[in-house]
């Protein structure tokens, strides 16, 4: 963390900020597919692959800085930090295997056919249940990070915009 | 090209997971993936399991775990139920490793 503290101007993270918060909202809705429907799921979930390559390209300087240091003297958290993201990394990508090849819309669309099985199916729920806690424990790690950003990008804005009119009429009482 | 090198990485990666796991999976799927596509399996093998899923007759391939089988899996109930386990998860290991901080008996946190 300290890393990303120290590469990040403000606008990168505020692109993190948003990127995050697309792929959590996102993540969340696609495991529950019976709530969308199965199209929506697969679209959705596709959209999230997109995005979850972005963002490990906007934290590919930590990657790289952590990966040469693994073996070295790197702070405990920051080791736990990255067996974490390893983890997710494979989870997540098991996910998209096994729900390419249980895939109903976007593959067919495609004009294949891939052989129905249950062990991808169930891997896929499976995985994805896995995916929850596993994501759940990387935003703990990140979570006063994400707490200083929602204050900074969420919600001083709104209390911004709430709070402007009242502002300007004490000013104008104040000059008149 | 920086971010296409990138890119290529990050599907290596992928690639190295999804290799081991077609490998690693001993099943009908990924042995009849290597021998090109095999039949739709209709019917559960004998030595499949068959403890959480019913044999439904509707959607055999699916064993029943098809919309409308005995699977209530993945409904609105499901965003929330998701959404409480990681708000616990995230109160527990954030706010825990916050206090054990505090106490100082874990010095590397
Ligand atoms: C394939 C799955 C994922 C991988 C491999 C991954 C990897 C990473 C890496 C390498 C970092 C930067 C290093 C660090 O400080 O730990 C990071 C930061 C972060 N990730 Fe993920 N991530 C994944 C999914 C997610 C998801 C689904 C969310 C949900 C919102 C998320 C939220 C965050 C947040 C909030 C940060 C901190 C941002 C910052 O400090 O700028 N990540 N992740
Ligand atoms: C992070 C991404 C994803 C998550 C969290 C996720 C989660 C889930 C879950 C929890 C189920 C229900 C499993 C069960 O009842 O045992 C499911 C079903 C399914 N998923 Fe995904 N999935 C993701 C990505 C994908 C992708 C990329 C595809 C295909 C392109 C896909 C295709 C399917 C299909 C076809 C079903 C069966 C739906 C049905 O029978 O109605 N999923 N997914």
């Amino acid at each position: 963390m300290q890393t990303a503290t120290k590469l990040k101007t403000g606008n990168r993270s505020k692109t993190n900020y948003i990127v995050d918060l697309v792929i959590g909202m996102s993540f969340l809705i696609a495991t529950a597919p019976n709530a969308t429907g199965e199209p929506i799921h697969e679209w959705l979930s596709m959209g999230l692959l997109v995005m979850i390559v972005v963002h490990l390209l906007l934290h590919w300087q930590w990657i790289v800085a952590i990966t040469k240091k693994l073996f070295g003297n790197v702070a405990w958290q920051q080791r736990i930090n990255y067996m974490l993201n390893i983890g997710l990394f494979i989870d997540l990508t098991i996910i998209m295997f096994t729900g390419v090849m249980i895939s109903k819309t976007v593959v067919p669309l495609l004009g294949l056919e891939l052989p129905s099985n249950m062990t991808w199916r169930s891997l896929h729920g499976l995985a994805s249940n896995i995916g929850v806690v596993l994501i759940g424990l990387h935003l703990a790690l990140h979570w006063d990070w994400i707490v200083r950003s929602s204050k900074r990008y969420l919600i001083q804005p709104i209390a911004k915009r709430l709070h402007k009119p009242t502002n300007q009429l004490a000013t104008k009482e104040q000059s008149s | 090209m920086k971010l296409l090198g990138r890119i290529v990485i990050i599907a290596l990666a992928a690639a190295l997971v999804i290799g081991s796991l077609v490998t690693f999976v001993p099943n009908s799927a990924a042995t009849g993936f290597a021998a090109g596509r095999p039949e739709r399996q209709l019917t559960l093998e004998a030595d499949q399991p068959t403890t959480e899923q019913s044999t439904s007759a509707a959607r055999p391939e699916f064993a029943g775990r098809e919309r409308g089988g005995d699977h209530h899996e993945g409904g609105f109930g499901h965003i929330i139920r998701n959404a409480a386990i990681m708000a616990i998860i995230i109160a527990l290991v954030a706010f825990g490793m916050r206090w054990l901080r505090r106490r100082r008996d874990v010095v590397w946190l």
